[in-house]
């Protein structure tokens, strides 16, 4: 059947808008969104990190954004090095002190608290045509790190709005100061070279995407990302063990990762709302960089409207990659000078599973509140060749991680 | 207008009704909730958006903007945005019709008494008020608005279907996912479906055997009936309907008595049961061109 | 007098101007789009930031739904 687009009700309809408030017009309004989340890994690091997010919609359709975030990071991290028959004694970034870890167990360095800021402002506005632009600034700062970005884009709207096509350009700027100094990488940890007091990196990522509504309960989107990074890309804190053929270590070594680094991902989102009143949301993002990684996430969400007021969000979230071409779990022989390496577990092949749920409550028709949980179950494959007892022993890559979140929105 | 304004709430199988008095007629909300504070409280927000526009658009209520505009003496008077973007749609659906939904239209009522037993006026009585009828008459100039001397606007066959689309949106500012249903005086729209994508029964009367209601599933979007059957002059044999066509002053020939029309949202569905009585006979084929679901009683 | 009832059964209004099926009909008309604008069909940017920043820290990717912001020193 041929639609006649001249039918009285589809231009009715559409003149209609006008009045009946559905586009044009935007209330002047205030959000604001906070939340605290409560991070703990297992033995290992804990992270208490409140944000607040407030958001102005001006009668323009215009949105300014103010987000600020703290994080206070406590516990302890694995430093690289393996798990060795006996007890291992290292020396801490600053040089000043050292720390024993006991045989058997996995080196961790609990050396240090770690409180970071972050500043974000954002602000997206519709231009004359209709198409919006966005612009956004960053800062984030810790005692030994500093971020700064810059970001801007346009959306255009093609097909009464069902078809957006965006794109943007990002610019970050990173400087590391590493307690003690950058490490010269691949070098004996006991010679303690340095290379000055900090290093920079420069970032910039360019994204296009398009969103498609399919039909009145649906839309898919779909991301395409480049990001080009040059610079200091290393942990200047990990280390890596030289081993011998019995699986001792002789000698602990800086690592050291490549002085730049291309990335590029897609990202495909689906969701749909359900003729009952429930949403269901599914992404899956492919990556891959030049460091040989390759990486899967599929990630899911189905919100299930319980009542009026009460909503349970279960999530389920798949991530697998596979090793940096410079991932060892540790080294046989003395690395030759300027040799990439690193045994940061986060490199290497590994499996990531998140399982959880939210649960939010309307308050009022103002107000809601959240509760997150969720456990994320980290392990790596390491069955690379363990020399002598290294077989035995505990292999740092097992991850356990419980996420809590508390969350405040407010409408004014 | 001594109508005193309450609402009355009471649960019903479906969760809560409220009912209440306004814009002349008996108008009901329905809230699938258990919650009786939050229909309270929802409730209350449609009544009061109701009362709202009844206070601004009322052509009986000297407080009321319309009727101040009607008797401003041809003087300039305030538009509001609300009302602004009420005139452009008017604007529309004056094109669409080719100039027969004229809401300056109305004050033809003063020479035309519609009961049965009434004479019809006089043809010099009715081409004496010819010229003061003509939407494009009414002057708009940004946040102001002026009607010559002697129109007069009558909103009366949109108002009441705005006012359920509009209370409906109060509701869904918040609440987006509540079940409800609006109904004034037989304008009706609902928010969507009911839980578990259960349809809303909503039954359209059929005057002639009062017994019998045709059972509507409404899924979504609104209802609204145009049409009086009980207001005609019979004269000599030849039934005279209440539509009047704003070019000759006379009534619509053969127009339907009452025409009802599904839409997507109550106020479209006011404009399509309108614009079918202007068609006269044409009524029928014309809502067949609209796609659309209609009840008609000729 | 006669009287008719027409009933155009089971498809709603909405259903039949959708009825025609081309790629050019993918989408929805302006007055269907209530749904979609609806908070829950939008990503909560605060619980997207949060993960984003975890999983920036603990696995090898990262981004993809926009421009991560705020870089830090755990990776």
């Amino acid at each position: 059947m041929q639609l006649k687009s001249n039918t009285i009700l589809a231009q009715l309809t559409v003149a209609s808008l006008s009045c009946l408030g559905v586009s044009g017009a935007f209330a002047a309004e205030w959000e604001l969104d906070s939340a605290v989340l409560l991070y703990s890994e297992k033995d290992r690091v804990n992270a208490v990190e409140p944000a607040v997010n407030l958001k102005r919609t001006a009668e323009d359709g215009s949105v300014l954004g103010i987000k600020l975030v703290v994080d206070s990071l406590t516990g302890a991290s694995p430093n690289g090095a393996t798990a060795a028959n006996q007890p291992q004694t290292f020396t801490t970034p600053s040089g000043k002190d050292t720390y024993t870890t006991p045989a058997g167990e996995i080196p961790l360095d609990d050396t240090f608290k770690d409180t970071r800021g972050q500043l974000s402002l954002s602000y997206d506005a519709p231009l004359s045509s209709g198409n919006r632009y966005t612009l956004g600034a960053n800062l984030s700062s810790e005692y030994d790190y500093a971020s700064a970005s810059l970001s801007g884009g346009m959306t255009h709207y093609f097909n009464q709005k069902n078809t957006a096509l965006n794109w943007g350009l990002s610019l970050a700027f990173d400087q590391a100061d590493p307690v003690g100094g950058v490490p010269v990488g691949s070098t004996d940890t006991q010679l303690r070279l340095r290379d000055g007091q900090s290093d920079t990196r420069t970032s910039v990522e360019a994204l296009f995407g398009i969103t498609q509504i399919l039909d009145k309960n649906s839309l898919i989107q779909l991301n395409f990302g480049l990001a080009s990074s040059s610079g200091y890309h290393t942990d200047p804190y990990k280390l890596v063990s030289l081993l011998d053929a019995n699986g001792d270590p002789t000698a602990y070594y800086y690592e050291n990762r490549p002085d730049s680094r291309l990335r590029a991902y897609l990202y495909a989102n689906y969701r749909r709302h359900l003729s009952w009143g429930d949403t269901v949301e599914t992404a899956y993002r492919l990556a891959s960089d030049d460091w040989g990684i390759l990486s899967h996430t599929l990630d899911a969400k189905y919100r299930w409207n319980l009542s009026e007021r009460w909503a349970l969000t279960p999530r389920l979230r798949f991530y697998q990659q596979s090793a940096a071409d410079f991932y060892t779990h540790h080294l046989n022989s003395v690395p030759s000078a300027g040799e990439t390496l690193s045994a940061d577990s986060r490199l290497a092949s590994l499996q990531g599973i998140t399982v959880g749920a939210k649960l939010s409550y309307q308050l009022s028709s103002k107000q809601e509140l959240s509760l997150r949980l969720e456990q994320y179950e980290q392990s790596a494959d390491d069955s690379a060749d363990q020399p002598g007892v290294q077989a035995q022993l505990p292999q740092s890559s097992d991850l356990s991680a419980t996420i809590v979140q508390f969350g405040y929105k407010l409408r004014f | 207008m001594s109508a005193q304004r309450t609402l009355a709430l009471s649960p019903n199988p479906i969760g809560y009704r409220a009912t209440f008095f306004a814009m002349g007629s008996d108008c009901e909300v329905l809230l699938q909730t258990p919650d009786p504070t939050l229909a309270q409280t929802l409730a209350m927000r449609v009544a009061n958006e109701v009362w709202r526009l009844q206070d601004t658009y009322s052509r009986y209520q000297p407080n009321a903007w319309l009727w101040q505009l009607n008797h401003a003496q041809g003087q300039w008077c305030e538009l509001s945005a609300e009302t602004a973007g009420l005139f452009a749609f008017i604007d529309q659906i004056y094109q669409l019709s080719e100039g027969l939904f004229d809401p300056t239209s109305g004050i033809l009522g003063q020479v035309w008494r519609f009961d049965p037993h009434a004479a019809l006026p006089k043809e010099e009585a009715i081409s004496a008020l010819l010229p003061f009828i003509g939407w494009p008459k009414v002057e708009r100039q940004g946040h102001r608005v002026r009607l010559p001397k002697g129109m007069a606007l009558d909103l009366g066959g949109l108002v009441k279907e705005w006012a359920a689309d509009k209370a409906l949106s109060r509701i869904a500012a918040t609440h987006e996912n509540l079940p409800v249903l609006i109904n004034l005086g037989g304008d009706l729209r609902v928010s969507g479906p009911m839980r578990q994508d259960q349809p809303w029964q909503v039954g359209v009367r059929q005057p002639e055997t009062p017994q019998a209601t045709a059972l509507l599933a409404l899924h979504q979007g609104g209802l609204a009936t145009s049409g009086d059957e009980h207001r005609f002059i019979l004269h000599q044999g030849k039934r005279y309907g209440h539509l009047l066509n704003p070019f000759t002053g006379w009534p619509v020939d053969q127009a339907p008595r009452s025409v009802t029309v599904a839409a997507p949202t109550c106020l479209l569905a006011g404009v399509l049961s309108s614009l079918a009585l202007l068609k006269g006979e044409k009524a029928a084929s014309f809502l067949q061109q609209q796609q659309v679901l209609y009840w008609m009683i000729e | 007098m006669q009287k008719h009832l027409f009933y155009y059964l089971a498809l709603s209004s909405m259903l039949v101007l959708n009825g025609c099926s081309s790629l050019s009909d993918l989408g929805a008309k302006p007055w269907e789009k209530g749904t979609l604008a609806k908070a829950e069909m939008q990503t909560n940017a605060l619980d997207q930031a949060f993960d984003d920043h975890i999983y920036f820290s603990k696995e090898a990717s990262s981004g993809g739904a926009g421009f991560a912001a705020g870089g830090c020193g755990c990776n």
